[in-house]
């Protein structure tokens, strides 16, 4: 997550001087992530949510259930929708207004993991085909920007829909103050692990310190059979073949430490 | 008839969540909750949960907004989609626009603008469960958290609304009373001096009722500021924590 | 020495004092405007914030990130709710803009200590290099603390940061905006970091000095012994 504020040439300088001595500037090794907090139910309005926190970063998902027809393409199948805002209070670079091509991409790369791992039993969501299936929207809110949006927003939406319970639906209306037992049909449980690179070297959930000086980034979507299931390379910087396919071996790694704080 | 309005609002003597006529919510406050903004308060009032970040004072973007001879305050309060009942689509509406210019005059009496010409001072609300009384619970909200980022002010605002149920004035309603009930009233003052810097009506009452509801709103108000003044203390180990 | 934390709008004094920084007065009444810690002397009061913005004035030292280059000033942020000017008269040496590139002797992200010269009633804040203790800041590390908290890093007559620097024999800038440059190797760059967190963190709390240089002994001592090259065990 590009921040526009102007950044000290020296910050640079002096994250590769710590990286070379085989450490990072806040003490962690390359490959560790920061401490990761999940507190299911944190908004009881939802019909799920979770809050999620890695390191100072805080990302709250909530996920709200309504009726709607279906897509004429997908008459049988539920409706997915994930957005992200990009809430001002979580950053001096977060303006008011419509999301930005920032937040944009963000709750796109976590639509995609959640769509191409099939995380949601879309079909199971279909109440009358052609007519009336449930919505699920998945509204993720960044709360306080300290780096590695994506891993906390993917953890954040996948709990928050494992969280989810299903409204009582009586004559085609939904009570929203009864909810059911039902859990929502969750098929897949994909997690999403950025690296940032600065200089020749990686480093997995950048801080927003790293963040600011990296040359590129690069999320893997990951499934719970280890299977990539969405990715996408950010900023000017590049990566090579050989380091593409050793940051997924860590990737698949990583996402296995990340799976059990969805337990 | 409203649709889905209970048979009754007060039953015995009691309000539907079991609250005496006089009696608020439960009231929770935090200053000081997030890392990035210069200011920041939590607070749960009843089931309502608010966040509140102050900005500033920092520079003025757009430039054109910049005042020569004193800082602008803008508050933005904002509803997360999955705060209500039936999702809140993202982007401003009336009412939020409404509330955000109602915050902002309530506030502006109490910042001390003309120490920051040229410069801007933020505060964001965002709701992230509600459950009526939003209004003052943000008001409140924000200023704990222009206090916690250092804004020099005369006072911190405190608010509480009243309103009427089933023909009693109450304090401080909650969604059902506010949907169903007679009138609400959110008050917002400046504890020192009893000044009144939000004022806002929405149904019926008479002379006698308005007197009465305004005075019990006051005095709730007077109580959340003792909740305020503690969150900022507490923070830095409360009254006697300063040691220097 | 015991202070009571008072909140905008708390009733701190009344009758004749002298009113300092954080306090304002309502007839015979003296109250509170800002968060902070009350400081009462004889007949002079003030409110120490506890947090809150830099507001350059004339006379501070700021540390400045080169942030827009105009032909005859930079722009430079200095962490404040307005910009710092430097005109290419104020800089170390004399330049002739006309044949000298201010894009190569300062450009965009240069670090720079230094002198806040002017703040105008326009609150243009105008910065001079022409200083003693003004200068480039080339390497090394940058980071930023609550400005309310500098007063208590530097100590008081410059007794904590002095202790610090001499103790862990580095160099360090600590500015009134807020910003602190260190320079010494990594592993003591991330210790001294460290260090300025606790004050930052506890800077209202009594004992302060004592309890840093009790920890920079001890890192110290490890250190000797070839032990906790990971910045200490603060």
């Amino acid at each position: 997550m590009e921040s526009n504020s102007i950044v000290a040439s020296i910050k640079k300088d002096y994250i590769l001087t710590v990286l070379e001595t085989g450490k990072r500037v806040d003490g962690r090794e390359f490959d560790e992530y920061r401490e990761i907090e999940i507190i299911r139910g944190y908004a009881q309005r939802a019909e799920g949510s979770a809050l999620v926190r890695i390191g100072n970063t805080q990302v709250l998902a909530g996920v709200k259930l309504s009726l709607a027809t279906p897509f004429p393409d997908t008459p049988d199948e539920g409706i997915l929708s994930t957005t992200a805002e990009l809430v001002p209070l979580a950053s001096p670079s977060f303006d008011i207004g419509p999301p930005d091509e920032r937040a944009i991409e963000l709750s796109r790369v976590v639509d995609r993991a959640l769509r191409e791992s099939n995380a949601l039993d879309l079909e199971k969501l279909c109440i009358v085909p052609n007519e009336k299936v449930w919505l699920v929207n998945v509204d993720i809110y960044i709360l306080d920007y300290d780096g590695n949006l994506f891993d906390a927003s993917c953890l954040a939406a996948i709990s928050a829909l494992l969280d989810a319970r299903f409204p009582k639906l009586e004559d085609d209306k939904i009570i929203y103050e009864e909810k059911t037992n039902e859990a929502l049909p969750i098929k897949n449980k994909p997690v999403e692990v950025t690296f940032a690179k600065i200089g020749k070297y990686t480093v997995v959930d950048p801080n927003l310190e790293e963040e600011e000086v990296m040359d590129a980034r690069i999320t893997f979507g990951i499934t719970q059979e280890n299977e990539l299931c969405a990715l996408q390379k950010g900023l000017r910087g590049s990566f090579t073949r050989e380091e593409i396919l050793d940051l997924f071996d860590k990737a698949i790694e990583k996402a296995k430490e990340l799976r059990r704080y969805l337990e | 008839m409203k649709v889905g309005k209970p048979e009754k609002l007060i039953v015995n003597g009691k309000r539907l969540d079991g609250r005496a006529f006089d009696e608020l919510r439960p009231i929770k406050i935090k200053a000081g909750v997030l890392k990035r903004a210069d200011g920041s308060c939590y607070l749960e009032w009843g089931k309502n949960k608010i966040i509140a970040a102050c900005y500033g004072p920092r520079e003025v973007h757009p430039r054109h907004l910049a005042r020569p001879d004193r800082a602008i305050l803008r508050c933005v309060y904002k509803m997360a989609p999955f705060s209500v009942k039936e999702r809140k689509k993202p982007g401003p509406d009336r009412r939020s626009v409404e509330l955000s210019k109602v915050i902002t005059e309530a506030l502006e009496n109490v910042v001390f603008l003309n120490l920051f010409p040229r410069s801007a001072i933020d505060v964001y609300i965002e709701v992230l469960q509600a459950e009526g009384g939003t209004r003052c619970a943000s008001l409140t909200a924000a200023s704990v958290a222009l206090a916690d980022a250092g804004v020099p002010m005369k006072d911190l605002v405190a608010a509480c609304a009243a309103g009427k149920v089933d023909g009693e004035i109450v304090l401080d309603l909650f969604e059902l009373e506010d949907n169903y009930g007679e009138a609400d009233l959110p008050v917002g003052i400046v504890p020192r001096t009893g000044e009144i810097t939000l004022l806002q009506m929405d149904g019926n009452l008479t002379r006698e009722e308005f007197e009465k509801a305004l005075d019990l709103a006051i005095k709730g108000a007077l109580q959340v500021y003792e909740l305020q003044k503690a969150a900022l203390k507490e923070k830095y180990g409360g009254e006697n924590g300063g040691e220097q | 020495m015991q202070r009571k934390v008072v909140v905008p709008g708390e009733l701190v004094a009344k009758g004749k004092y002298r009113l300092g920084e954080g306090v304002y007065r309502v007839g015979d009444e003296i109250y509170a405007s800002v968060l902070g810690l009350l400081d009462i002397k004889g007949s002079y009061v003030k409110v120490i914030p506890l947090a809150g913005r830099y507001i350059p004035k004339a006379g501070d030292y700021v540390i400045g990130i080169v942030k827009d280059i105009q032909p005859a000033f930079w722009i430079l942020d200095i962490n404040s709710p307005y910009d710092g000017i430097l005109n290419v008269n104020e800089f170390i040496r004399e330049v002739d803009p006309s044949t000298e590139d201010l894009y190569k002797l300062l450009p965009v992200g240069s670090v720079v200590h230094a002198l806040v010269k002017e703040v105008n009633r326009a609150k243009k804040v105008l910065l001079t290099l022409k200083d003693k203790k003004a200068r480039i800041l080339r390497k090394g590390r940058l980071i930023e603390i609550e400005p309310t908290r500098v007063p208590r890093v530097i100590g008081r007559r410059s007794s904590m940061i002095s202790m610090i620097k001499k103790e862990t024999k580095s160099s360090i800038i600590v500015a009134q905006n807020g910003r602190i440059w260190i320079k010494t190797d990594v592993d003591m760059t991330k210790f001294i970091e460290k260090i300025i967190r606790i004050i930052e963190k506890e800077a209202h709390t009594s004992g302060l000095t004592d309890r840093i240089k009790g920890i920079i002994t001890s890192k110290l001592k490890s250190a000797e012994k070839g032990e906790g090259n990971e910045g200490g065990e603060a």
